[in-house]
């Protein structure tokens, strides 16, 4: 059981360094010369040559990765081509409006989706089953980015209910975080059904019932929790996919995030930037799905022991 | 699946039965293979079907409302919309082509290499994937478009590396359990080699669900596909590419909301039509495979 919990632990900065190491390899694939964007088009050589060497571009490739560990330890990520500022501060900045954002996206999909689901299960067969699983069909295929913009022109052009951009009120967050929502809500209802549909069927449920437990308890009680592990694991992946889709989400209304950095930083082949992002991003799921694997060993004693 | 025993008396009548039964029974399979084959058709016969040059500009006519002859109206180039949504479903299929069939060509084999030899090649490979899963489809597209440079094959290509993956596992779990079963281990008793096994064996009976999530990918193709066009990173205008016409048309919602509207339908309806015929293949072929 310690083996468990001791490979779980060290699996997380092993892959991080492994993820580390590809972004940074990725990243120097970018084609133009860094140094060349930073000095300016019109620098001359030996100006770009002195950032070149600045920036530790002039060194092996093992060399710059070793200083990149090395800064990235002490926060510092480098320097953004396109504003000057260090890439560290850029991020603090917009941080905090993605991660605002996906909370909300996030609570509201676990909220609607497990109750979708679970109630769905409940009355499989019937209107609302069918009702539960046409709208979550549905969820899954609309174009969030199409809904978003509809959704804008009817509720904050035509109706004038909700501002139309940004990220200034409690109201703004009405309809990105609906739209973002969208997708893991459906996913994780159907999620929901298919794993309360497993178990309403075993033997432990008929005892339950028998022994003349109302409803609400053999659900609840019985039901929910043993089919929480795939719910937790379903909820887990979908933050991922979740934080994939702030990246449109916030670039369809002007949310000052993370997602609409990264889009402006490929636009200007801000590299630095990019590997910033795609590296808080790739540590974020990391971290999630670490603390999915540490909930469900902690509710289920059978997978320590596999 | 149930039988039905038809008699030669009441033929007519039971088959009708029978066949509108089955078609209730698998409402989803059917609507969802319509709307395929309607995207699919709409596509092979674009130039036939639109009544413009998707193309063509007349900038006397822009901005037209959804009227006749121009349905879908006109964009800010007088290029008529409908025309231009027509032939986007040609794009839609290529994306669906290329990105299924590069992440299907690289995943499959890899995940029933990783299944069938076992041992240190299995542990490689599943952690490749474990490590590509900590990226967020979108975020990795990105990144991969950001060295390719934007454009709708780059973006194809990125959209196929994020979903390997699912691929590589579905494929080697199937061949874990297919390994198992007799007529494989008598091809091995009577020498076959291990590619001979792995396609002809293997493969031919693990086809089937690879392509029920073949079906459901594509879905998901056609939505990040023209998400990555919309952000600019995919298909470039003038392309009459859905995510990239929505991008043209996003600065003109309220005043022409229907230059979204169309293309995004078009965007929603051919995903959905995926996720169906996927969902109600899964449900047919569900009492023979539990991939997990």
């Amino acid at each position: 059981m310690r083996n468990y919990w001791l490979r779980k632990i060290l699996a997380v900065p092993l892959i991080l360094l492994v993820a580390s190491f590809l972004i940074f390899w990725a990243v120097r694939l970018l084609p133009g010369d860094p140094a060349r964007l930073m000095a300016g088009m019109q620098a001359d050589q030996k100006v770009v040559d002195s950032v070149r060497s600045r920036l530790g571009l002039d060194k092996p490739f093992a060399i710059q990765y070793e200083i990149f560990l090395r800064n990235l330890l002490h926060g510092d990520l480098g320097t953004s081509i396109r504003s000057h500022k260090p890439v560290a501060e850029e991020i603090a900045e917009r941080f905090p409006y993605t991660l605002a954002l996906t909370t909300v996206s996030f609570a509201l999909a676990v909220a609607v989706g497990t109750t979708a689901g679970v109630f769905a299960a409940i009355y499989s067969g019937r209107v609302l089953d069918h009702l539960v699983m046409v709208t979550a069909i549905s969820g899954a295929s609309i174009a969030n980015f199409w809904l978003a913009l509809l959704a804008m022109n009817l509720f904050a052009v035509r109706l004038a209910w909700v501002p139309l951009l940004g990220a200034n009120s409690w109201k703004s967050y009405i309809l990105p975080s609906i739209t973002l929502a969208l997708l893991p809500s459906a996913v994780i209802a159907r999620m929901c059904r298919a794993s309360m549909l497993d178990i309403i069927h075993q033997d432990y449920i008929r005892t339950a019932r028998a022994k003349g437990l109302s409803t609400a308890k053999v659900y609840i009680n019985h039901a929910l929790r043993n089919a929480l592990i795939p719910i937790v694991t379903i909820v887990g992946m979908n933050f991922a996919s979740l934080l994939g889709g702030a990246v449109i989400t916030e670039t369809v209304f002007n949310w000052p995030g993370l997602g609409r950095l990264m889009v402006d930083a490929v636009r200007y082949r801000d590299y630095a930037t990019i590997q910033g992002i795609t590296l808080l991003t790739v540590a974020i799921v990391i971290a999630v799905n670490f603390a999915v694997d540490v909930f469900i060993g902690l509710v289920d004693p059978r997978i320590r022991f596999d | 699946m149930t039988e039905y025993v038809l008699r030669s008396s009441d033929a007519p009548y039971r088959a009708w039965r029978v066949g509108i039964a089955s078609l209730l029974r698998h409402r989803n399979l059917v609507l969802g293979a319509s709307i395929v084959l309607i995207v699919l058709l709409t596509g092979l016969l674009a130039p036939l079907l639109a009544p413009y040059d998707p193309y063509a500009q007349n900038l006397s006519i822009a901005f037209q409302s959804p009227s006749f002859p121009h349905i879908f109206g006109t964009d800010e180039y007088g290029r008529d919309m409908f025309s231009r949504v027509l032939y986007g479903a040609r794009l839609a299929q290529l994306e669906i082509t290329v990105s299924v069939g590069m992440a299907l060509v690289i995943g499959v084999p890899l995940g029933m290499i990783s299944g069938y030899l076992g041992g240190p090649t299995d542990q490689v490979i599943l952690w490749a994937i474990d490590l590509l899963y900590a990226f967020p489809g979108i975020v990795l597209a990105i990144l991969i478009v950001a060295i390719l440079g934007p454009g709708l094959f780059d973006s194809l290509v990125a959209i196929s590396i994020f979903s390997i993956p699912v691929y590589t596992r579905l494929a080697r779990n199937l061949t874990l359990s297919l390994k198992q079963i007799e007529y494989v281990e008598a091809a091995r008793a009577l020498g076959a080699g291990t590619w001979r096994i792995l396609f002809h064996h293997i493969l031919r009976n693990a086809a089937a669900p690879i392509l029920v999530q073949a079906t459901l990918t594509a879905g998901d193709v056609v939505l990040t596909a023209s998400g990555l066009s919309f952000l600019g990173l995919g298909a470039q205008p003038p392309l009459a590419e859905w995510g990239a016409m929505m991008a043209d048309g996003r600065n003109f919602l309220g005043v022409a909301t229907y230059l979204t509207f169309f293309p995004g339908a078009a965007i929603t309806l051919t995903a959905l039509g995926l996720n169906l015929l996927g969902d109600g293949l899964r449900d047919r072929l569900d009492p023979r495979f539990h991939p997990r």
